[in-house]
């Protein structure tokens, strides 16, 4: 169980404050209601640039990491589809810097332009770094694409190509902070050996003054139901081929989420798993396999990949796949194993809340649903699933019309 | 009207309160360490044996033997043990390493009986399945072909082969043919060496889970590991470009031999690397990365193993910048130990030292790690009480000494690969 209480201030920025005595430190997260999901087709890899530029100086203060780093604080983001977020952690008497820094890049950036010509390099050399100079690394440039036709998820969060963050321009930095980065579009969670109190007087304080932002409202494309298989075969050069498939599947916020997370535990989850069993254990087709759910706001995508043994097929390895797949859509899942997979739910939840920022960051996220108390609602809704449930939703997703498959070939 | 450039105050806090852990020492000589704390019903029992790749006759013995443990024992498959495990939402977590092997069960509280009587009978009775190291050999062997594709990987085995040498438990990397050679008979041969362990507690612990704990752990036999010596020659320094096909990017990694952490010195050389390039605000990431944009990381770090510490510095770039690169390199680490920080930095650099060290203390299981490096070291309880101190008094002076003496870019190893 998490405690919290929430306020907003008169500008909408929305605070939530979880007191942890426990911890001598206090943890600020910020959430921003923008991800790779809100640009522009022609223009992507943008939010995440962003993200970068968020740490080159905002308009009273030249340098973000510096202060922090002088008062024994740490700090980091993330960016993705859905969501920007920002984080740090201080000494707990050091709390307030931690607002004076993040206020005052809601307020403003310092528009930089050496700034953005160095984070540009970075970035690509991210991209590279990342994506292009390890083996199955642009795995997900390619199979977004196929999976998503009209949806922004069909490009990566580091975007479709280099050239797109080659041309961001200075214009574009500045359009793109005005429109999201306001506190009527953001999530503050104050979290540890802080009060309620302290936390108000120092929201009102920092973050009071900032004007709310015209914030244009997301109107995203949806991805149509899709209802013919597709297939994409690639050449690479890696040591063992590879398999993915990936199917269509309800958002995090939907009531069948969980079930749909709960069949993928089924699938894969552990030694003992159906997939992992059968194609790595006793027919040796696989050398590893997994199959996950992508958790993404906007219709998601459950998936299945793995590596074969030198010299399987991959057609091959997609037929034993789908035997198993059609065997527990048939006949179902067992009792022992939705109770196997709920108390591996259970026990994720449980470590996950061990550490603060953790909490601080689910806080933020589950209140972008609407309802931050969704957080102490997740052992309850996981406990709901039925067995039903899991063979309505299975049926509902693992369809060969719902999938996309990406055999992935070794080439040398 | 708020003044928005002006920083709040802040105040700089040099405690650090580790759990007091409580050692139990068992009828078998065995130590338990318990850390307990946490509001979650979460626990993690971890055993940390003297039998890494350091005590191997034969090479990748101590890697097999350990992740081998839990894929058979006397009554029971892989597949029931997996199951077993599983079914409570446990999760049993292998760590060879070079000194040491651990193994750790994470599980909530209220199932640690019958996860913890199957970590026993795995402790036990192992069976080694003849069919079950093909299979793990078979999938090393892929991933091993995967990382080799890696630049990164290639670099880092490179540096270590370098400095310790090719055939030194530090310096080695298995290889097809070794891992091919190995038998059930040699693991079962080397889980012998399995019996000089201590085991680290934290997370909830109630009285009767405690009780459970240390009759588990008195049932396994408690031997001494016998001591041994490898010696090695000196690295020698070099440069060395390796060329990879098809590579976007070229992984770089320069360092040298350094200490380890019972060394006087071992605070002031971790706060010096600290200041070259242990965070984000440091000298490296702000020249390489900040300034010319040539990486998306750069880091300095030492390494320290339990027989021999080294220090190395890495970094992703452009092949064409691979020269530029090794230059600025150069350039830091010459700065370093010929010029006084200044003022301003140093504080910074300290306070960012002191307080993330504090902040890395947030849960049980972090606690746990600090107290299981004291042990297994042997270190005093204040250790890291000490350790901040030291940096808080260093001087510029004792850098420019410190860095002169071990980060002194005249004899250090460098390479590229990509």
């Amino acid at each position: 169980m998490i405690q919290f209480e929430e306020f907003t201030l008169e500008n909408g920025l929305r605070v939530i404050v979880h007191e942890d005595p426990t911890v001598e430190i206090a943890v600020l997260n910020i959430l921003y209601d923008v991800g790779s999901r809100d640009e522009h087709p022609d223009k992507t890899g943008f939010a995440h640039l962003f993200e970068h530029l968020m740490f080159g100086g905002s308009v009273n203060i030249p340098n973000y990491d510096e202060p922090l780093q002088k008062v024994g604080g740490e700090n980091n983001a993330f960016t993705n589809t859905d969501i920007t977020n920002y984080y740090l952690t201080v000494p707990a008497a050091n709390i307030e810097t931690g607002f004076w820094l993040e206020s005052d890049r809601m307020l403003s950036l310092s528009f930089d332009p050496n700034v953005l010509e160095v984070q540009r390099k970075v970035v690509i050399e991210e991209f590279k770094q990342r994506y292009l100079n390890q083996p199955y690394g642009d795995v997900w440039l390619r199979l977004r694409p196929l999976a998503y036709l009209k949806h922004p998820y069909q490009w990566a969060t580091i975007g479709k190509e280099i050239s797109h963050l080659e041309n961001a321009t200075m214009d574009d930095v500045r359009g793109f902070f005005f429109n999201h980065y306001a506190p009527n579009n953001a999530i503050l969670v104050v979290a540890g050996n802080v009060t309620k109190d302290q936390v108000k007087r120092l929201s009102e304080k920092w973050f009071g003054p900032i004007p709310r932002q015209h914030v244009t409202k997301r109107n995203l494309t949806p991805e149509p139901a899709q209802t013919t298989k597709r297939f994409l075969e690639v050449d690479a050069k890696v040591p063992a081929s590879a398999f993915y498939k990936s199917y269509h599947m309800p958002g995090r916020f939907h009531h069948d989420y969980y079930a749909a997370d709960l069949l993928s535990d089924i699938l894969s989850r552990g030694h003992s798993s159906r997939l992992y069993q059968k194609l790595v254990k006793e027919k040796e087709i696989f050398t590893s396999v997994s199959s996950f759910v992508m958790g993404t706001i906007d219709p998601g995508l459950l998936v299945i990949n793995g590596r074969v043994k030198n010299g399987v097929k991959l057609a091959d390895a997609e037929q034993e796949v789908n035997q198993i797949v059609e065997e527990l859509l048939v006949k179902g899942a067992t009792e022992e194993e939705l109770t196997k997979v709920k108390n591996q739910a259970y026990s994720t939840l449980e470590f996950g809340e061990v550490e603060v920022m953790n909490r601080a960051m689910n806080l933020a996220f589950a209140k972008l649903s609407g309802d931050a108390n969704i957080v102490n609602r997740e052992a309850h809704d996981i406990e709901a699933v039925t067995l039903a449930d899991i063979q309505r939703v299975g049926r509902q997703i693992l369809r060969e019309d719902n999938s996309s498959v990406m055999y992935y070939h070794a080439k040398n | 009207m708020l003044d928005r450039t002006v920083a709040p105050a802040y105040v700089q806090d040099t405690s650090f309160s580790l759990i007091n852990p409580r050692i139990k020492t068992l009828g078998n000589g065995a130590d338990v360490v318990y850390i307990a704390g946490g509001s979650q019903d979460v626990i993690k029992i971890e055993l940390v044996f003297k039998a890494g790749r350091w005590y191997e006759t034969k090479w990748g013995s101590a890697h097999f033997t350990a992740h081998l443990l839990s894929k058979g024992t006397a009554s029971k498959s892989s597949y029931q043990i997996a199951q077993l495990f599983d079914l409570y939402g446990a999760h049993l977590e292998v760590t060879p390493g070079l000194d040491y092997v651990s193994v750790a069960l994470y599980s909530l509280t209220k199932n640690i009986q019958p996860v913890l009587s199957l970590l026993q009978e795995i402790l036990l009775e192992p069976s080694f399945p003849e069919r079950e190291l093909e299979q793990s050999v078979s999938i090393y062997i892929q991933n091993l072909k995967v990382n080799l594709e890696k630049t990164s990987f290639l670099a880092s085995k490179l540096f270590r082969n370098t400095l310790f040498g090719e055939n030194h438990p530090y310096g080695k990397e298995l290889g097809e043919s070794e891992v091919k050679s190995l038998t059930s008979s040699d693991l079962r041969g080397f889980y012998m060496n399995f019996k000089d362990f201590t085991v680290f507690v934290s997370g909830k612990v109630d009285a009767a889970t405690e009780k459970f704990i240390d009759a588990t752990f008195s049932s396994l036999e408690k031997n001494t590991q016998t001591q041994k010596n490898i010696s090695r020659n000196a690295a020698k320094r070099v440069h060395q470009e390796v060329e990879k096909e098809g590579s976007v990017q070229a992984s770089l990694r320069l360092g040298t031999e350094s200490v380890i952490r019972s060394h006087p010195d071992y605070a002031k050389i971790i706060f010096s690397a600290h200041i070259l390039g242990g965070y984000f605000g440091s000298r490296l990431m702000k020249n390489i990365r900040e300034e010319k944009g040539l990486t998306y990381g750069i880091y300095a770090s030492v390494q320290p193993l339990k027989q021999a510490g080294y220090f190395v510095i890495g970094a992703d770039v452009n092949k064409e910048n691979i020269g530029i690169t090794f230059e600025e390199i150069r350039k830091e680490l010459r700065r370093l130990r010929t010029e006084e920080v200044p003022q301003d930095e140093l504080l910074t650099a300290r306070n960012h030292f002191i307080g993330s060290l504090q902040s890395e203390i947030t849960t049980p299981f972090a606690h746990a790690d600090k107290i299981k490096t004291l042990y297994l070291s042997k270190l005093p309880a204040d250790y890291y009480q000490k350790m901040i101190s030291t940096v808080k008094d260093m001087t510029t002076a004792q850098i420019i000494s410190t860095a002169d003496q071990y980060l002194n870019e005249e004899n250090f190893i460098e390479l590229a690969v990509g």
